[in-house]
């Protein structure tokens, strides 16, 4: 079986026909219902009146989505749900209720559920009893699921095997339009914080606009693909550090912001200011920025003193409104950290607000992966999530860490791997419900011969049992193997 | 569908609709278009009222029934943008090309291409796509364009789709960012070329100075040894609480009080500055608040930064003295014309603004900002922020008076009126002259300014001017010098006009007029002018008639006399034989009577300020 095929209902910007719109809107009621639905049934039996309200709700949102469609399915493929081929967008309110779903099918060896027809009370009651009554270690819990409700008559709710998404069943096409898609926002964002940061330097008028167009793209993308683009941020230019480490802090931001639940409009904000939060250093000469080395008092000075810089230069862009406000806080104090250490230290300023404390981590990560003058070689993205969890947990905000580490994966996209079966990877992309089990693309077969090798999803289990196909050694430096991990992730 | 002929642009709604052939399609365009209209006509009312206002209200309802008929009798209504129509299916049902005002044009600049308005479409999506559009035309509103605004908001009934801004912004070429379309996947990122920004040279290090770390230097000081145990992945993920804390955290963020926070950051970095520069640029930014507070219509707010400014500023100065001029500097810079003159709008938005702070403010930023005030006083409603300007233009340019002397050539008459009062308020023989002026402007209101203004002043030139006023062509003008002479209470002052009442051509001015120049003489004369009052009240005799209203102005100028020698005289008369004379002295007192009972009345109520004009609008 071949698995849904990537058509997101972006809600702004796309010529989308409207039934599709409506039904990825119905979709997301369905699923957010049907896990109520469960959540429901696991504390109270289906004959309870608690059952009664999510069981009408349930019944009316499938009865609505009849009257567009004859059939429909609900599903999840790899980390996403789909209604029918339309995918239904991920984002802060929904994320738990469709990972909730996504575990509970995949435990039982399901997609997910074709609906036939409408479904009546009782038939909807004997189906949550018989899924949550599935013996999720035998050999084929779907075949079991199936048997039993075709004993119930259970007619109009048909249950799907799990679709595994492996590199054959992928859209080959649809992922490299995402990729392109992806690609483009990046350079964009990096064009337009060129911009920016030359505007600033030479005291020209600073244009956000272009700034602002290039991460409600990075918004869009981050709430409908997620993984992409964070990958992108893993190839690092040592030239472009700058205007890239702007752009790369933005996009790891709003990851976090998306995982944390921020609103569109937040996420927007949050990115913008995470762009601006070195417009400070526009006024420190390349060759300080570019130092191999310690810096001097004098330089040093110029250094601590950009997050000052920052808050001037944005106060100088036209309407001082929401963004700019927040912006403003973000280039202050994005250099202070939780336990009071850090610079600026002006005032009695000690509360960090929660954009400050967001951008702070994924500054920190960035600029800890990148190539800089002064250091010798980048971290990996584990030694650098690695550093920030142990030797540095008391200057970040723990639960945003955490929820970093979810947001990124324990090996983060760029990260290079030794896999136990001796094979060297690059971690394409995090899987969210096993943050130490990514994606990896192989490069290095296990003889270290390089080869282009095929994706593999290490949460993947050896079939009829609880072993992990493959698994993680250990994180490699990829310069000391001669691996270029732009050439896997682009 | 058939295909549709051209529509002339300007065609109204129902002349398009009849030139197209196929009925329900011109039904619904027509729709469209009325619907269009209506959005337009609720999108200006938005401007013009309070959002309480009834009117607004009704073209809200208005607007909120055409567009649920609409959207239920045509569907989804897609429109496409040109750059001064709206289409919909070819036909355009909005054309516009005031480049101001267009919503097409403001669409399109913004790079909107098409916009489509869906079933389903809520009540609060409605009144949020009103508050994008007033936002998008209103050039007040910063940088957010179309795009953002729709964006911003997610509505979802509304979609759009629109071009890059690169595509929209002229000679924004992409330098070499945008990836080769053929190339190669995994080919690696094209990324600009390094020669863009030319970089300093870096200075030669000076020996035995210190050394630091750096500041981005995330490098842990001992090796990393990363180290994972797997089987306690578990304690990577958010437990229930955890993920409260953050929800609230992001109540928290959303609920945060991002001006004061960030005022205090600006105020925190204002008070580190030890450089002249640095501190000009921070002061800058400070100066910017202060204006975004005015822009606000929060005077309050306004006055409390100014002080604060003006109070680190000083704090500063002990050890720094130029850094309160610097500070005065942008102080001043807040009075600018460019800047403050655009206040009006703010003030006539905010009719219940504190008079006193808007004083208090103007008065704070100095005479600079006369010229600007000055223009606010032609552009502004309320009645009583005019006399708040006047009030701070008196008060600042007491010592200035140059800036309102040059506005007396201004081209509105009510701009000088005001000017002439405030110059009255200042009352200092320096603007004598300049009123003389004002005495001989064309428009009559300004002259009865002038003569309250020269009121004001004590000295004989300003005497002179108001006498030479007797002359004036317009009666009211007349009176007005009259009973501002009146209000010196001497004798001079009653001389004069006892000489305009005496001069040949009085007889041929009115009897109210007439009868305002006696009762001057009785409020400012003294006992000298009994006499000859009296002479007047009982001229002729029992058989020969006199002058009934010289009669009769002559006892109410002694009745307004009322020194114990004037009310004697009229007590005589009281019992005269001759009835005209004891009629006269009758009306007299009783005339007297009613108007110190009105006085008394009038004198509880709150004084107006002569020279503000009515309330709304008429200045």
């Amino acid at each position: 079986m071949t698995g849904p095929t990537t058509r997101t209902a972006t809600p702004a910007g796309g010529m989308q026909d409207g039934t599709v719109q409506r039904i990825v809107v119905q979709g997301r009621s369905l699923a957010m219902q049907l896990c109520v639905l469960l959540k429901t049934a696991k504390i109270h039996d289906v004959g309870n009146v608690a059952f009664h309200g999510p069981l009408v709700n349930f019944i009316e949102t499938v009865e609505q989505l009849f009257t567009a469609e004859r059939e429909f399915k609900l599903q999840a493929v790899g980390d996403f749900l789909y209604i029918n081929h339309s995918r239904l967008k991920l984002d802060g309110s929904s994320y738990a209720s469709y990972q909730y779903l996504i575990d509970e099918f995949r435990t039982r060896g399901l997609s997910g559920f074709a609906f036939t027809g409408k479904v009546s009370p009782p038939e909807v009651k004997k189906f949550v009893r018989l899924f949550l009554d599935v013996d999720c270690k035998s050999s084929d819990p779907y075949e079991d699921f199936g048997a039993a409700l075709g004993k119930l008559s259970v007619e109009h709710l048909v249950p799907l095997r799990t679709i595994v998404p492996q590199s054959g069943t992928i859209n080959i096409e649809e992922v490299r339009d995402s990729r392109k898609a992806a690609k483009r926002t990046f350079y964009r964002a990096i064009e337009a914080t060129k911009m920016l940061m030359l505007s600033a330097r030479d005291r020209r008028p600073v244009d956000l606009r272009k700034t602002k167009r290039a991460v409600q793209s990075i918004v869009d993308l981050i709430l409908n693909e997620e993984f992409s683009l964070v990958g992108l941020t893993a190839i690092k230019n040592h030239d472009e550090y700058t205007f890239q480490h702007c752009v790369n802090v933005s996009i790891l931001s709003i990851s976090l912001g998306q995982r944390l639940g921020l609103s569109k409009k937040m996420l927007g904000e949050l990115g913008v200011a995470a762009i601006l939060h070195d417009l400070g250093k526009a006024t420190i000469p390349g060759w300080v920025l570019n130092k191999p080395g310690k810096l001097t008092a004098e330089e040093w000075k110029l250094m601590t003193d950009h997050p000052v810089q920052g808050v001037k230069m944005i106060s100088k862009l036209r309407g001082l409104n929401e963004l700019a406000l927040r912006a403003m806080i973000v280039a202050f104090e994005h250099h202070l950290n939780i336990d009071g250490s850090g610079y600026p230290k002006l005032g009695d300023h000690l509360r960090m607000s929660l954009f400050s404390r967001i951008v702070a981590i994924a500054d920190c990560f960035d600029a800890m992966t990148a190539h800089r003058s002064y250091r010798k070689s980048p971290f990996t993205p584990y030694e650098a999530l690695h550093h920030m969890l142990v030797a540095n947990r008391e200057k970040f905000d723990g639960l945003l860490i955490k929820a970093f580490v979810n947001t990124v994966g324990m090996y983060p996209a760029g990260t290079v791997v030794l896999l136990d079966t001796n094979e060297i990877g690059i971690v394409t992309e995090h899987n969210a419900h096993d943050i130490f089990r990514p994606k990896v693309k192989i490069v290095a077969d296990r003889d270290r011969k390089r080869v282009d090798g095929s994706i593999v999803d290490l949460s993947h289990r050896e079939e009829g049992s609880d072993t992990y196909t493959v698994g993680i050694v250990s994180a490699l430096n990829p310069e000391e193997y001669g691996i270029n991990v732009a050439d896997a992730l682009t | 569908m058939a295909t549709p002929a051209p529509v002339k642009k300007s065609d109204s709604p129902e002349q398009k609709a009849e030139r197209i052939g196929d009925q329900v399609l011109a039904l619904d365009v027509k729709r469209v278009a009325d619907w269009l209209q209506a959005l337009v006509r609720t999108l200006k009312a938005y401007r013009m009222y309070l959002p309480n206002n009834p009117t607004l209200h009704k073209f809200q309802s208005d607007l909120e029934a055409r567009t649920w008929s609409c959207l239920k009798e045509i569907g989804d209504i897609v429109l496409n943008v040109q750059q001064f129509d709206l289409l919909f299916e070819d036909y355009s049902v909005y054309h516009n090309a005031a480049r101001e005002e267009s919503l097409a044009f403001r669409f399109f600049t913004d790079g909107v291409r098409q916009i489509t308005f869906r079933e389903g479409l809520e009540p609060q999506e409605l009144r949020g796509v009103l508050e994008v559009l007033k936002k998008a035309t209103d050039a007040s509103q910063g940088q957010d364009d179309v795009v953002t605004l729709l964006w911003e908001r997610d509505f979802r009934h509304i979609e759009y789709v629109h071009i890059s801004i690169e595509d929209l912004m002229d000679g924004s070429t992409s330098q070499g960012y945008e990836p080769d379309e053929g190339a190669v996947e995994g080919g690696g990122i094209p990324w600009p070329s390094r020669a863009e920004t030319p970089e300093e040279d870096a200075p030669v290090a000076v020996p035995g100075e210190s050394i630091l770390e750096r500041s981005d230097d995330w490098s842990p000081k001992a090796p990393i040894t990363p180290s994972w145990d797997e089987t306690v992945g578990v304690q990577f993920t958010l437990s229930e609480s955890e993920s409260q804390q953050l929800t609230d955290a992001i109540r928290v963020e959303e609920e945060r009080p991002l001006l004061n926070e960030v005022l205090e950051i600006v105020a925190a970095i204002l008070t580190s500055e030890e450089e002249p520069t640095s501190f000009l640029e921070s002061a800058s930014a400070f100066q910017k608040f202060i204006e975004l507070a005015l822009e606000e219509g929060d005077l309050a707010r306004a006055n409390h930064l100014l002080s604060r400014l003006r109070t680190i500023a000083a704090k500063k100065s002990e050890t720094h003295s130029e850094l309160r001029g610097l500070a005065e500097q942008v102080i001043r810079e807040i009075g600018r014309p460019s800047f403050l003159g655009q206040f009006a709008p703010i003030l006539n938005a905010h009719p219940d603004l504190d008079p006193g702070l808007l004083t208090n403010f103007l008065v704070q930023i100095g005479p600079t900002s006369a010229g600007a005030v000055c223009d606010l006083l032609g552009q502004v409603n309320h009645m009583k922020h005019r006399r708040a300007l006047c009030e701070a233009l008196a008060i600042s340019c007491k010592d200035d008076v140059d800036v309102l002397i040059s506005r007396l050539g201004d081209s509105r008459w009510y701009v000088i009126r005001n000017v002439v009062y405030v110059l009255g308020r200042i009352a200092h023989q320096g603007v004598e002259r300049a009123l003389d002026r004002a005495l001989h402007h064309e428009d009559v209101r300004v002259r009865k300014e002038a003569v309250r203004a020269l009121g004001n002043i004590e000295s004989p030139t300003s005497r002179a001017f108001l006498v030479s006023a007797f002359r004036d062509i317009d009666a009211s003008v007349r009176i007005q010098a009259a009973l501002t002479l009146a209000q010196k209470r001497d004798d001079r002052a009653a001389q004069s006009i006892w000489g305009a009442i005496q001069a040949p051509e009085f007889v041929r001015r009115d009897q109210n007029e007439r009868r305002v120049f006696f009762e001057a003489v009785g409020k400012s004369g003294s006992d000298p002018f009994v006499p000859r009052l009296h002479e007047m009240l009982t001229r002729g005799g029992i058989f020969r008639g006199g002058n009934e209203e010289e009669r009769m102005n002559a006892a109410l100028a002694l009745a307004w006399l009322g020194s114990p020698k004037a009310i004697e005289v009229l007590n005589h008369e009281l019992t005269s034989k001759r009835e005209p004379v004891r009629k006269a002295v009758e009306s007299a007192l009783e005339t007297v009577r009613n108007a110190a009972g009105k006085r008394q009345d009038s004198m509880e109520e709150e004084p107006t300020a002569s020279g503000m004009g009515s309330e709304e609008g008429s200045q």
